[in-house]
């Protein structure tokens, strides 16, 4: 339901509440740095548009990253967590296989993503996402 | 609802079919009733013949790439160390902080170290995309046309699985046998001295924090890409780097692998987990029959 939710009402008021604020990130790894899903990147989404996103090239903890706003052309830190909030994922990663993951009662429930590029919903874990990792041989 | 919504639901409407709510299908068989709790990943999903065809696909798009100019793929394809593989996703397994020594969960807590990693391609080149496009397409169609959808639908397929038993685990129709076995193991780290990290919550293994790598990895993180536009980068391999637990990690990580291996946590586990597995296998039988039978028939042209 809280993936519906945030698919329909991105909008007036709940974008005034994702205002961008001083943030910090305590992973280094923002992918190229830039908008949008480059080739050899993981990127997760927010929502079913495409204004917060956060990418990665490298395997990682969720925790302390904040998705990046892309709103008016920019692509500045937001105020979201990655943690926990991510509807959606692409997995541009030119080598590897990636799964994401959520911990819960000790065990991890993943859903694994072929490198195909395409963007998909995160299905039963989406915002209870925790960690993805590249997998597959010569994968880490 | 979105086109990945969609998606999802036409998925899951497939399965349903396929599960008997539509036309005749063949009847659900119980083949896979009495798979092992690490034979699932090869038994269940073929994942090690599906990890072959990915091999493939990847070895031939990267010879594809060489050929047309973009040699960096295979530059970089000297290959890392180790990596998770769809076993580790698949398979009936204890937690990991059940099956550690003492040594091991004082070393590592809940974390582990990162093997080292191959290097990595990124690409600020539209040439490069667009070119990796249509490599990928030619070496689908060279290994069988179907392969891209087969390997999405098997992902699909193990994904709805995966959930669905971690599910039934956490609030469905196994919680209650999962709260029983985890009784004496938090029975036994309170004699130990530890408590729910937050109080009014329910007692569980979360509120303990069982699990939950909290440190850091040693050493420098990677230096960042230099992201020049137009160009394709190559980051350079990364070397291994050790994980370095919180001393409160590691004290609670080694009381969990004492507690556990004292009250059989571990192989209670595996077994109630084995039999959430198979139940969930048993629903969805037949799609993965079907898709068994599309992987092994691409399976079979490899050479």
């Amino acid at each position: 339901m809280r993936a519906l939710i945030k698919m329909a009402a991105v909008t007036g008021a709940a974008i005034a509440a994702l205002a961008v604020l001083p943030a910090v990130s305590a992973s280094a790894d923002d992918g190229n740095s830039r908008a949008n899903c480059s080739s050899g990147e993981i990127c997760f989404w927010y929502d079913g548009t495409s204004r917060f996103q956060k990418q990665f090239w490298n395997t990682g903890n969720h925790g302390g990253n904040n998705f990046m706003d892309t709103i008016n052309g920019g692509y500045r830190i937001s105020n979201q967590p990655v943690q926990d909030n991510a509807l959606e994922v692409t997995n541009r990663d030119t080598v590897c296989d990636v799964r994401v993951g959520n911990l819960q009662g000790g065990v991890w429930a993943w859903v694994t993503i072929p490198n195909n590029g395409e963007r998909q919903f995160l299905g039963t874990i989406n915002n209870r996402n925790d960690r993805h990792e590249r997998i597959g041989p010569g994968c880490s | 609802m979105n086109l990945y919504v969609t998606r999802l639901v036409v998925a899951a409407a497939a399965v349903l079919v396929a599960a008997g709510c539509g036309p005749a299908e063949r009847p659900v068989t119980g083949r896979f009733q009495h798979v092992a709790a690490d034979r699932i990943a090869v038994e269940v999903f073929k994942a090690d013949k599906l990890s072959q065809l990915g091999e493939q696909l990847q070895r031939r798009r990267v010879e594809c790439m060489a050929d047309r100019g973009y040699p960096q793929l295979a530059e970089a394809a000297a290959g890392g160390e180790g990596g998770s593989d769809l076993s580790s996703t698949l398979n009936a397994t204890a937690p990991d902080f059940a099956v550690r020594s003492e040594v091991e969960a004082r070393r590592s807590g809940f974390g582990q170290d990162e093997p080292r990693q191959a290097p990595h391609v990124l690409s600020y080149d539209k040439g490069f995309d667009e070119t990796l496009e249509r490599c990928t397409d030619e070496a689908a169609k060279r290994l069988g046309g179907d392969l891209p959808r087969v390997r999405a639908d098997a992902y699909d397929l193990m994904n709805v699985v995966s959930v669905e038993v971690a599910g039934r685990i956490r609030t469905g129709s196994a919680a209650s046998t999962f709260k029983a076995l985890a009784a004496p193991l938090l029975d036994c780290l309170d004699r130990a001295g530890f408590r729910p990290a937050k109080s009014g919550v329910e007692r569980d293994i979360d509120a303990y924090g069982l699990g939950v790598a909290t440190g850091h990895l040693a050493g420098a993180d990677p230096a960042p890409p230099r992201r020049v536009r137009g160009t394709v980068e190559t980051l350079p391999a990364a070397p291994a780097r050790a994980y370095v637990p919180t001393p409160a990690e590691a004290a609670l990580a080694v009381a969990a692998a004492r507690c556990a291996r004292e009250t059989g946590y571990a192989a209670k586990f595996v077994t109630a987990r084995l039999d959430v597995t198979r139940q969930v296998i048993a629903a969805h039988e037949e799609p993965l029959v079907r898709l068994g039978e599309r992987i092994e028939k691409l399976a079979a042209r490899l050479p």
